[in-house]
């Protein structure tokens, strides 16, 4: 008998069982994707899960973003962008030509890195989904409108306050209504890039907690260049660097013992 | 104005939306963007040389009230355009980005979202611009408007003048009764361009960038 580390022990049997138990919301195969002559994206197969929480992470520039506007097309709103490979979601091909982005968007909720609420009422704000995708009646509205403020933790703050301006309350407030107005559309996955990055704290602890809550009823996949947020609410860690997926696994595997020396450098700080 | 102010919006707006949200950025387009700026520095004796030859002539409009309007919105439609350009450019993309990341269509953000929001700048440049139309009288000329009226016209195909044409042609006269006619017309242009141009003011604040 060889010694075998236990690290690999783990890495072998682990996505096995879970392949039994969870579903895949998004697989990637051979995504690549160039801005111009800019390869952007270099063969990227990542594999993930329903009901997870996937963070990305990597140094400014490593293409974090451009992989999850990928996921919802939002990337195609660039004039330049040329794409090559698939990406599956729940089995279906999103860059088939006829598969309408809106359909996929109503599927896919979006946070931003910078809180952007319409120019409208808190209540406005979360009715906006719903609304464009047809349900006029006041009283289902206020349902959802509860409903999504309640989801995202925000409605005791803001209850009294539905008709007020969404930029009137604070910028930690202001993400968590549009984490509602992402809610409203009943999305299947919520896609954040660097929902926590223009915030506090204390709004950060609040959102971080929320994710946790949330990921009982969605998928999420969340990019952060905060190593320790990762590391505290996800599940899943995928490591980008240039372009490229260097290491993919279980977030205690990440980082407690990555395989790649590049990530092991990346998560102790020595670059990025 | 009731000729030129829904005929130069409309089409002004229109043109803005489809400039800055479907126009593809090549060099065609932006050689129309330039133009559209330049148009806007033309002199307005062009433009009635324009309007005569268009409405006057070729569509035998006459020297009527209709005529003159769609010169008029000629006139200001360069301005009308890169005023709502400006606002509609002036809305950040984080919205646009909003919207469309929830399903909605391009459609949609522009007439729940965009428009909304740039609103306030379309309607400060319009009335602006709307100003100028009254203050204007060159192309009037060209296009053989009479430069009095004793009777109001009835209606769009009448013939018809501006105030600043009868002003001038009232404070020429001899006759005492002219010169108090001509200061009550100038009286009145001065009110309705004050008003407009607080108006215009008035929005401008109101609506002051709220993101
Ligand atoms: N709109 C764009 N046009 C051209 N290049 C872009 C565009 N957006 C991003 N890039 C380039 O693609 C790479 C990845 O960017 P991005 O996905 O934003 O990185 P990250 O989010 O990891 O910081 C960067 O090198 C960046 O310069
Ligand atoms: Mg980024």
């Amino acid at each position: 008998m060889t010694t075998i580390s236990p690290i690999k022990i783990k890495k072998e049997i682990q996505p096995k069982e879970q392949h039994d138990i969870k579903k895949s919301v998004y697989l990637t195969k051979q995504l690549n994707l160039w801005y111009g002559d800019k390869h952007a994206l270099k063969n990227i197969d990542l594999d993930i899960k329903e009901h997870e929480v996937t963070a990305i992470i990597g140094p400014s520039g490593c293409g974090k973003s451009t992989y999850i506007k990928t996921l919802n097309r939002m990337v195609e709103l660039v004039p330049t962008v040329k794409t090559s490979g698939e990406i599956l979601y729940r089995e279906r091909n999103i860059f088939d030509s006829n598969y309408a982005v809106e359909e996929l968007r109503t599927k896919v909720g979006m946070v931003f890195q910078k809180p952007n609420p319409f120019p409208k009422s808190i209540y406005d704000n979360v009715a906006y989904g719903p609304r464009i995708h047809g349900i006029k009646n006041k009283k289902i509205l206020d349902e959802i409108v509860e409903k999504s403020l309640r989801g995202a933790a925000i409605w005791d703050e803001v209850k009294d306050r539905l008709n007020e301006n969404a930029y009137s309350i604070s910028g930690g407030q202001q993400q968590r209504i549009c984490i509602a107005r992402a809610l409203a559309i009943e999305p299947d996955v919520i896609l954040m890039d660097e929902p926590t990055s223009a915030l506090d704290p204390i709004s950060t602890l609040k959102i971080e907690e929320l994710v946790q809550e949330l990921k009982k009823d969605y998928s999420i996949i969340i990019v952060t260049h905060n190593m320790q947020q990762a590391a505290r609410i996800s599940d899943k860690t995928a490591f980008f660097l240039n372009g490229e997926v260097i290491e993919y696994d279980d977030t205690d595997v990440i980082f407690s013992n990555p395989s790649d020396k590049r990530t092991e450098d990346y998560i102790s700080g020595r670059f990025g | 104005m009731a000729v030129v102010a829904p005929t130069s919006i409309i089409l002004g707006v229109g043109s803005a939306i489809y400039l800055e949200e479907y126009a593809k950025k090549n060099r065609m387009t932006s050689f129309i963007r330039t133009n559209i700026s330049n148009l806007a520095g033309v002199p307005s004796v062009v433009f009635g040389l324009l309007g005569l030859t268009i409405f006057v002539r070729a569509l035998s409009l006459g020297n009527s009230v209709l005529a003159a309007g769609f010169t008029m919105s000629l006139l200001i439609l360069p301005v009308i355009i890169v005023a709502a350009q400006e606002a509609i450019r002036a809305v950040p993309n984080e919205l646009r980005d909003a919207s469309l990341g929830m399903g909605a269509t391009k459609w949609q953000t522009i007439v729940r979202i965009i428009l909304p929001a740039a609103i306030p700048g379309i309607l400060t440049g319009s009335i602006l611009a709307l100003s100028r139309a009254i203050g204007e009288t060159a192309p009037l000329i060209v296009i053989g408007v009479p430069v009095i009226i004793q009777f109001l016209p009835a209606g769009v195909m009448d013939t018809f003048t501006a105030l600043p044409m009868q002003i001038y042609d009232w404070s020429s006269r001899p006759q005492q009764e002219f010169q108090a006619v001509a200061a009550a017309g100038i009286i009145v242009l001065m009110a309705v361009l004050l008003t407009m141009n607080s108006i215009a003011a008035l929005i401008r604040n109101k609506f002051q960038k709220r993101y």
